[in-house]
């Protein structure tokens, strides 16, 4: 039967790329911090950018689905 | 109308009112094909849901065939489900409200037919594929690799037909659904090609790059936000545009959803690893998809109240007035499942919940609440609309509505029902301080009649199917279809930015932009949740006893997963005390190094396999694949005599080996040659072991059962762990 050599796990090569480009780039916890600085940030922004804007380009925007622009002539509704 | 739209050009941007007025039309015949198909593969998927349901009762009624059995269906069930009833309901949706939102007609009516002849091909593949037990084993992505390539590419035509249509539109912004396609089509993009990178073996067959935990927890990254991106994101645009429409007055707050938008695609990303609790997965994994799952609450009722909220003061039409009927209650579905599903990503509520009905009732309050209720509205605000006519009975309709109804509660309260029963007898300890139900098959044949109530709540929500498709070919055919129906608009002014404009109306503008933002949105949670786990040795540590399976082993466990055992066995003994007096020794991650794919599976309806190995002897498993009632009395598990009957194939074994050394399986150099001949070694042990133990058969050592007794055998057995403290 089959002889294995104890604990050689070669990984595939696409993870040892990855191993390789992400251990040139040294510690990655910034990575968690990054993530909730770009969480926290993007709550604030998108909070305080929604707050500010104009009651006319809101309503336009939510308006939007009510005209479609149909010609109601040529397609009209029984 | 013209009137009505310079007015108002002219208050918002002050510019157009110079701008030429254009004729053009909308494409319904690319929505009807959509619409068509919709119904035809939700009553197809519905179908075999339901005979998969009765299964589970008379296992008899896959007329003892391989193809028909319920291992091999449960993912043609699923699939059908997912991708061919919402996935053509999403595109019906989409096809129409984007070039409405837009004033344009769609980029390319040969780029829609291709996707709709596309789309449909690889559900006719996936239909022939899964029930002849091509699969990957990954829950929701099982079809193998061309057909991944297929989806690719007519995902592909789908964005080029979606982005052409987005860049000629006459209209600057982009209402908000539209933001949700972007989303759907970029998430589901990241997400198809993430959890398919695999090797193949032949045209057939693949082994993942990813093997074990790591498989486990890029395979619910996917499959979370399957749910997430496919069955959400695209309905939630749906809704955003068709209840208003449905209503005829704007959505309640059009500020909450964009706070809705940013927050649900930023947070749902992180949210998989709520499916792997307890599980190997290490811990921080585990925590970080728990709380992410919780805060999913908000952005999700965020969602659902402000869909129910564009009905304020239109209630009163609620009552009349099918679609918002079905709407309301479609909303209200959403808003149910979003609330259950973070409860149930607690891990003290997953430790009860998980691998019980209870999971296959919350999910299906979302997939027959929330899609199918929302594409039943959709259909019945759209058919009338392109018949140019009225719906030909509200009453048929209502009556869809209230069977449909019931067949919803009828199919999830009893398997709430049932896992709730189920999961505290599996639990339960006499005072003796053993198990009270130490068959499993007992804490089985208690929820059957819970089985038997869910089959009819399936049956009365497909009955209530066909009244709704009676009704609307009624109405088809009391109408004359408009393929392409008359629009005119202004062309649009291409307004270049100003100075102190908020980055979010830029975005608006941009489709590209917005692509870009929504793909990193998605990309963080992805990359740090994923990465470490790929990255970082110490999460996956080794046990130096485990070695990689021998070729029999490695065949039977790719017959282990042709037949589906993994749609009711799971391979994951979780630290619980009551697990590992049942099961053995609880799980760990080193024990999966070479598993490709995991099959941790996600429900029991028969009892985890992961220390099986060596519990019984090898008669007993072919007795028990013969007739499962033989070994134990009163099982609802389909026999299985093809495996006896059938010779095991090794023309691949070879291939498979290679393959697997590429992948970094430890196998010594050149071991394909001989990895035949070591197969017959180990298949003649086992069959002169079966005849020792009075099994006697002509040629028993070239057939399948074989092995996938020396598979099961090997199961868990690599770790030999000492006595455990206390026992």
């Amino acid at each position: 039967m089959v002889n294995y050599s104890p604990l050689t796990i070669h990984p595939s090569p696409l993870i040892n790329m990855f191993k390789h480009i992400l251990a040139s780039a040294g510690d990655i916890n910034w990575m968690a911090i990054f993530a909730l600085l770009t969480f926290f940030l993007l709550f604030v922004i998108s909070g305080v950018t929604v707050f500010f804007k104009k009651k006319g380009f809101i309503d336009k925007m939510s308006n939007m689905p009510l005209d479609d622009a149909t010609i109601e002539h040529k397609n009209n509704i029984a | 109308m013209l009137e009505k739209l310079i007015t108002n050009k002219l208050t918002t941007n002050h510019l157009t009112y110079m701008s030429k007025i254009e004729q053009f039309s909308y494409d319904n015949t690319i929505v009807r094909k959509f619409a068509v198909a919709t119904v035809i593969f939700g009553v197809v998927g519905m179908l075999v849901g339901l005979i998969a349901a009765l299964q589970l009762i008379f296992p008899a009624m896959n007329m003892g065939m391989a193809e028909t059995t319920f291992g091999r269906i449960r993912p043609l069930h699923t699939n059908a489900a997912i991708f061919a009833f919402v996935g053509n309901g999403i595109f019906a949706g989409v096809y129409y409200s984007l070039q409405r939102l837009l004033k344009t007609r769609m980029f390319s009516t040969a780029l829609s037919n291709i996707h709709f002849w596309g789309w449909q091909t690889i559900i006719a593949a996936a239909a022939i594929t899964l029930p002849l037990g091509i699969t990957s084993a990954h829950e929701y992505a099982e079809l193998e690799w061309p057909i991944d390539i297929a989806i690719a590419l007519i995902w592909v035509v789908f964005g080029i037909n979606m982005f052409g249509t987005i860049l000629k539109r006459r209209e600057n912004h982009l209402y908000v659904a539209i933001w949700f396609y972007i989303a759907t089509w970029v998430t589901v993009t990241v997400l198809h090609i993430g959890n398919n990178l695999e090797l193949p073996v032949n045209m057939w067959k693949s082994y993942g790059v990813f093997a074990g935990v790591q498989d486990a927890l890029v395979q619910w990254w996917y499959g979370h936000n399957a749910v997430a991106f496919f069955l959400t994101t695209p309905y939630l645009g749906l809704m955003y545009y068709f209840i208003p429409k449905a209503a005829n007055r704007p959505v309640y707050s059009y500020k909450l959803s964009i706070i809705h938008f940013w927050a649900l695609i930023f947070i749902y990303i992180w949210a998989g690893p709520h499916h792997l609790l307890y599980t190997s997965l290490p811990d921080w994994a585990q925590s970080l998809g728990m709380v992410f799952s919780l805060m999913l609450i908000a952005p999700s009722w965020g969602g659902m109240l402000n869909g129910l909220l564009t009905l304020r003061g239109a209630w009163d039409r609620v009552r009349r007035d099918p679609v918002l009927k079905f709407m309301v209650v479609a909303v209200t579905a959403y808003g149910m499942a979003t609330l259950e599903g973070p409860m149930l990503s607690i891990k003290s509520v997953n430790a009860i919940s998980h691998y019980t009905d209870w999971t296959i009732g919350h999910v299906h309050i979302g997939t027959l609440g929330w899609n199918g209720f929302l594409t039943f509205g959709m259909l019945y605000y759209l058919i009338p609309k392109m018949y140019n006519t009225k719906l030909y009975s509200t009453k048929l309709a209502d009556t869809h509505f209230w069977i449909g109804t019931l067949g919803i509660l009828f199919y999830a309260v009893p398997l709430y029902w049932a896992g709730w029963t189920q999961s505290l007898m599996w639990k339960e300890f006499l005072p003796e301080g053993i198990l009270k139900y130490g068959n499993f098959l007992e804490t089985v044949t208690q929820i059957l009649p819970m089985y038997a109530l869910r089959a009819l709540g399936g049956t009365l929500y497909l009955g209530s199917v066909f009244v709704m498709i009676y009704n609307l070919v009624k109405t088809a055919k009391q109408g004359d279809f408009i393929s392409d129906e008359a629009a005119e608009a202004p062309a649009r002014e291409v307004v270049a930015a100003h100075k102190g404009e908020h980055w979010h109306r830029w975005i608006e503008r941009r489709p590209v932009q917005m692509l870009v933002f929504a793909l990193v949105a998605i990309l963080i949670g992805g990359m740090v949740e994923v990465f470490p786990m790929l990255l970082i040795d110490d999460n996956v540590p080794k046990i130096a006893s485990v070695k990689p399976y021998t070729p029999l082993e490695l065949e039977g466990r790719d017959l282990y997963i042709r037949e589906g055992c993994l749609g009711c066995h799971s391979q994951m003994v979780r630290p619980f005390r009551s697990e590992t007096e049942r099961y053995g020794e609880y799980s760990k991650s080193g024990e999966f190094i070479y598993d490709r794919p995991f099959l941790w599976g996600s429900k029991r309806t028969g009892p985890d396999l992961h220390r099986v190995g060596g519990k019984y002897p090898h008669s007993w498993h072919y007795n028990h694949m013969l007739d499962p009632t033989s070994t134990s009395p009163g099982s609802i598990m389909p026999p299985y005599p093809w495996l006896l009957e059938n010779d095991l194939n090794v023309s691949q074994t070879a291939a498979k080996i290679r393959t697997l050394q590429t992948l970094g399986t430890p196998y010594p150099t050149r071991y394909d040659e001989i990895a035949v001949e070591d197969l017959q070694k180990q298949a003649n042990k086992i069959a002169e072991s079966l005849k020792g133990e009075g099994i006697e058969q002509d040629g028993l050592e070239k057939k399948e059962i074989i092995a996938i007794i020396a598979y099961l055998q090997r199961l868990g057995t690599d770790i030999n762990p000492g006595p455990q403290a206390g026992n």
